[in-house]
């Protein structure tokens, strides 16, 4: 059975290795892309031997709902400027080759300072999770223990959709329409699938209170289902007033800086949560994060056409 | 029992190797998108498979999102097609 194990592992093991290759040196980018979308389904599997099964629902999640399409439409593009486009500067790519060679080095580093077989902190969590108010382990970590670093993360993730909305507004990178013609194919497939995404991704949040689950993988799946919708020309973000869109992208950044803020002000520690109120507390800012996450997903892709820049109201 | 599905869990596995030779090869875009869309369904059964075969619920989880998901990145491949095919007919 050990030996079973093995030979899976190590099958999983070399796929991964072929599929990076095969998307990095594969020349045609239509052909990387595909080969990536397979490296992420593989990714998950890695994930689930390795005993990561919320890492595992991330991956479906970010896999198959944002990155194939993101760079599905990204290739399109490229294809489209071709010819306009200028090869990067020698000393650009020497700089980023050696910033990538450093990272590389920094990161070998830090592995070699991990003392092997080491047992981590999944023993200390699983001790201190009754003081907690959630019963899942990733999740007590997410917001409770390490609640700090998720708030950055959430900054992080707002960072990089004003970025993109920024210059989508002002470059007018997006050729493409985004929107298919009306079929009855794909109204009745969205149709089908609308509801049930929105059924799952209620359940993946209400799951990370005591099991893999939790808001970043609810918000991924939520925002998936967002672009299924603009894509069969049901306009659900993209017909957004901007000033909600705005709320909305920032609602997880909101609810942190709230939460602290408040808890300041009480004379408690920042992010140091009460004992009494806390499962609510945790369950707010994982629906304030879920809201955050799957409107940005959407941003991501279908940026431009948000309107955030009305004619109407500029001088 | 656990060791057999854990065997068919691997002959799904050896499945996605022999599969990366048409995504490599194609020849058109169509060949190599659904290739790897099959991948998706094979990915699908490994995950119901291991989730059985070591007793793990949330592993049932992975694989319906996979499945809900699948059509997406399909739906935008068939997007590019079409408008491929429009501006090319209007031109």
């Amino acid at each position: 059975m050990i030996g079973l194990e093995v030979v899976f592992d190590v099958s999983v093991a070399v796929l991964l290795v072929v599929l990076a290759l095969e998307s990095l040196y594969t020349p045609n980018l239509f052909t990387s892309i595909a080969f990536f979308i397979a490296f992420g389904l593989v990714m998950a599997l890695a994930w689930v031997r390795l005993q990561a099964p919320d890492l595992a629902l991330a991956e479906a999640a970010v896999g198959a709902g944002l990155t194939g399409v993101l760079l599905l439409d990204a290739a399109r593009e490229i294809a489209a400027v071709r010819g306009v486009e200028r090869t990067p500067r020698s000393m650009v790519r020497l700089t980023s080759l050696l910033v990538a060679a450093g990272v590389g080095v920094a990161l070998v580093a830090a592995l070699l300072e991990v003392p092997p077989r080491a047992a981590g902190l999944a023993e200390a969590v699983r001790e201190a999770l009754p003081l907690t108010a959630v019963e899942h382990g990733v999740t007590s970590v997410l917001l409770d223990f390490r609640a700090l670093d998720t708030f950055f993360e959430t900054a992080v993730l707002l960072l990089a959709v004003i970025t993109v909305l920024v210059l989508q507004a002002h470059q007018h990178v997006r050729i493409i329409p985004w929107e298919l013609s009306a079929s009855p194919v794909l109204s009745g497939l969205v149709g089908l699938l609308a509801p049930v995404v929105l059924v799952f991704s209620g359940y993946l949040l209400w799951a990370g209170t005591h099991a893999p689950g939790g808001a970043f993988q609810a918000g991924v799946l939520l925002g998936a289902g967002g672009i299924l919708l603009e894509l069969a020309g049901v306009h659900t973000v993209s017909r957004l007033p901007r000033r909600a869109l705005r709320w909305l992208l920032s609602l997880g950044v909101a609810g942190f800086a709230l939460l602290s803020g408040t808890l300041l002000l009480a004379g408690r520690g920042l992010l140091e949560l009460p004992g009494a109120g806390a499962r609510t507390i945790v369950i707010a800012l994982e629906i304030a994060i879920a809201v955050s996450v799957a409107l940005t997903v959407v941003s991501l892709v279908v940026g431009s056409n948000l309107r955030l820049e009305p004619p109407e109201q500029e001088p | 029992m656990s060791t057999f599905l854990v065997v068919s869990a691997l002959v799904l596995l050896a499945t996605i190797g022999a599969g990366l030779v048409r995504v490599s090869r194609g020849p058109t875009a169509a060949d190599r998108m659904l290739c790897a869309q099959l991948f998706g369904t094979t990915g699908v059964a490994a995950l119901l498979l291991l989730a059985e075969a070591y007793d793990r619920p949330p592993l049932r989880d992975v694989a319906l999102i996979f499945a809900i998901l699948a059509a997406l990145v399909l739906t935008v491949f068939v997007k590019h097609a079409a408008i491929h095919r429009h501006s090319r007919d209007g031109a």
